[in-house]
């Protein structure tokens, strides 16, 4: 999967799960998504979809406030899920 | 109309609590046994679940919601081994409760991790048929989404999260590895067991019949719902969980059209000959305490005090009583269990040391019905008629003191409340006064904004017009409800760092300097308030948060230095940024707290 792809996904999942105040639209890959109104339980939600969605399961060590920090700190998540063995 | 009625049942070593939901006519064509979500999730569901209970009974079918083992009412402490099987044998024992009352045709329905027990147990249980209502999966994945919510909320406030429970702390004797979650810690052995629970990893049919909603994006893929675990279950949404369950700062609505459809399937499922439903059990109970939570013997009772009949349970000890009772207030909307169950915890074991305590909900929260024309889950409400104005929590408040003054406490009643339960504790206890048979109040982490009319809560002011504040983060309420309360202030660090001269100038600005804006303001700083208390006769005890501390001594710091040298009041700053004591270390701490500042209150305490 190429990287503009999934950054593509990753904002529909987060569009769909992080209920911003503003939307996706005016958030930026960079920019703060706790900053632009995303909740505890939005990134427990957005964490639940991107498993889904790309068969992937976020390890003990991603499971905190930086994996989920910003549209291009997920994208780097789960490449490297992605990129790695399983199991 | 339906009625509701709590009940301890079940083992009489190892009682359980439950609130019964039945029809009018106590005849039913079903009896449902209602398992509830744990930790954090429990507290916000309660409402909702409540709701259902209500809906079903007035459908016809009994509801008999239980707290399972070690948690909310019943026996049993969270520390205690084999957690997992405890909660599924209370499950079996509601079930079991049903059936020898009358119930026919038994159902199991859960939310959340409830909805994953019951699942384990629907088919020693012989359930007729199951609900799971926005299911966890599998115990993985629950403790997998709860370790990332703590996460979070641990570096939200600059703290670092350990990286397991400390041993021993879930139970399962010393053996590393047990996780904590907000509201709850589970041992290594519960933790390795709730992980292999799924939900679709079994064998056979769940049961005869199923409905399985789930929320939008959570729903299993084909192969997990083509499973044999999942013949004879219905899929379907639940709407309204995320608000339910996932908002920080309001409580989300009850989500009512997923309860229409619960009951409604259920109502399909069921005979349509109705039977009578009673199950036994009784109002009180007497069990004992294990040495490690202060032993001894304690009698528990349902009360309902007042015309209102305000919900509580009283702990009673079996050896000759203190004479000075202690009254804990439920947090905001949560209910008389306290923060994580602390309240519970801290009242069984004061209660087997001599001191009777009782757990209560406030006037239309928790289990306590509304007044007439008072609105129900209003964490505010006010007097309804000629009083109106006065806050409900404040005459809730006094007609348990009352109470247990005349019964139990001859030498008078501690208070004891959290944010908005301590804003009723302070207000109510300058009213009482020590006259009124109020001996000491602990006020943890109430909010002390310096823009709030402090003034209204002194005696005689509090039947002025209610001077309606901005908008409190956690009162959202019906439209209806007039909002007013202590407003929750932005923390006054993230306040400042916005860098303004207002800013600077208010983080420099010297206390005698703050002393005299206050008196050109006309403000009434909430330092007054404990010097008011402490002319009345009542010490106090507050334990707050670092930039709480700093706000009550704002121009009052002579004045609070004063009030604690003369030991009427005790001010106790903790080190962690936990409002609603979320986290087992600001728990502890808390309970430490309450415990040494009881002991010194109750003389006379084994």
């Amino acid at each position: 999967m190429g990287s503009d792809e999934l950054r593509v996904q990753v904002r529909a999942i987060v569009a769909q799960h992080a209920r911003l105040p503003a939307g996706i639209d005016v958030v930026g890959d960079d920019d703060d998504l706790y900053d632009a109104g995303m909740g505890s339980h939005s990134a427990v939600s957005i964490m639940i979809a991107l498993e889904g969605a790309f068969d992937v399961e976020f390890p003990d060590a991603l499971l905190n406030k930086g994996t989920f920090r910003s549209i291009s700190s997920i994208c780097a998540a789960v490449t490297g899920l992605l990129g790695s063995p399983p199991g | 109309m339906a009625g509701a009625r709590e009940l301890f049942f079940g083992p009489p070593e190892r009682p359980l609590f439950a609130r019964l939901h039945v029809p009018q006519d106590a005849r039913a064509r079903a009896g449902v046994v209602l398992c509830p979500p744990f930790g954090l999730e429990r507290q916000d569901s309660g409402r909702a679940l409540r709701a259902l209970g209500e809906a079903l009974a007035s459908a016809g079918i009994c509801c008999l919601q239980v707290d399972y083992d070690g948690t909310g009412d019943s026996y049993g402490w969270s520390d205690e081994p084999d957690r997992l099987g405890a909660w599924q044998a209370s499950v079996l024992a509601a079930a079991e409760a049903l059936r020898a009352g009358g119930a026919g045709y038994v159902c199991l329905a859960g939310m959340r991790l409830g909805a994953t027990i019951a699942a384990s147990v629907s088919a020693e249980a012989g359930a007729d048929a199951l609900v799971l209502w926005d299911p966890c999966e599998s115990g993985r994945s629950y403790l997998r989404e709860q370790s990332l919510l703590r996460s979070l909320y641990y570096e939200q406030r600059g703290l670092v999260p350990p990286t397991a429970a400390p041993p021993g702390s879930g139970g399962d004797g010393d053996a590393a590895g047990g996780v904590e979650v907000l509201g709850a810690t589970y041992g290594a052995v519960t933790a390795r067991q709730l992980s292999e629970l799924s939900i679709t990893g079994s064998a056979s049919p769940l049961a005869p019949r199923a409905l399985a909603l789930y929320r939008p994006g959570r729903r299993p893929g084909p192969e997990r719902l083509g499973s044999p675990a999942m013949a004879n279950v219905e899929v379907d949404d639940a709407v309204g969980q995320d608000d339910l369950l996932g908002l920080k700062d309001a409580k989300g609505p009850v989500p009512a059209a997923t309860i229409d459809l619960i009951v409604s399937w259920l109502a399909r499922s069921a005979p349509a000959e109705r039977s009578t439903v009673d199950v036994a059990g009784s109002t009180c109970t007497t069990f004992d305490v294990p040495a490690a939570h202060g032993g001894g013997k304690v009698k528990e009772e349902v009360r309902r005090t007042g015309p209102n009949g305000l919900f509580g349970i009283l702990s009673l000890p079996s050896s000759p009583a203190t004479g000075v009772a202690a009254l804990f207030v439920n947090m905001g909307d949560a209910d008389h269990t306290g923060p994580s169950r602390l309240w519970v915890v801290l009242a069984r074991k004061w209660a087997a040391a001599g001191v009777p305590v009782m757990r209560a909900d406030l006037s239309g929260l928790g289990d306590s019905p509304p007044r007439a024309g008072q609105p129900a889950d209003a964490i505010y409400p006010r007097l309804p008629g000629p009083e109106g104005g006065q806050l409900a929590g404040f005459s809730d408040i006094a007609e348990m003191v009352r109470a247990l003054r005349e019964e139990v406490a001859g030498e008078g009643v501690v208070v004891i409340g959290l944010c908005a339960g301590a804003y009723h504790s302070l207000g109510a206890t300058l009213d009482l006064g020590a006259a009124g048979g109020v001996r000491g109040v602990a006020i943890v982490n109430l909010g002390f904004h310096p823009r709030y009319p402090w003034e209204l809560l002194l005696p005689g002011r509090a039947r002025l017009p209610v001077v309606e504040a901005p908008p409190h983060r956690g009162v959202a309420g019906p439209p209806d409800a007039p909002r007013s309360g202590p407003p929750a202030p932005a923390p006054p660090d993230r306040r400042e760092a916005r860098g303004s001269l207002k800013a600077l100038v208010k983080r420099h600005l010297p206390g005698p300097a703050w002393w005299l804006v206050n008196r050109v303001r006309g403000f009434t700083p909430p330092a007054a308030l404990l010097a008011c208390l402490s002319r009345r006769g009542v010490r106090a005890l507050v334990i707050c948060e670092q930039p709480e501390a700093d706000l009550l001594r704002r121009g009052q710091a002579s004045a609070v230095r004063r009030l604690q040298k003369d030991g009427r009041l005790r001010l106790e700053v903790l080190p962690y940024k936990d409002h609603a004591l979320l986290t087992s270390a600001a728990r502890d701490q808390v309970a430490a707290l309450l415990d040494d500042y009881m002991e010194c209150s109750a003389p006379g305490r084994t």
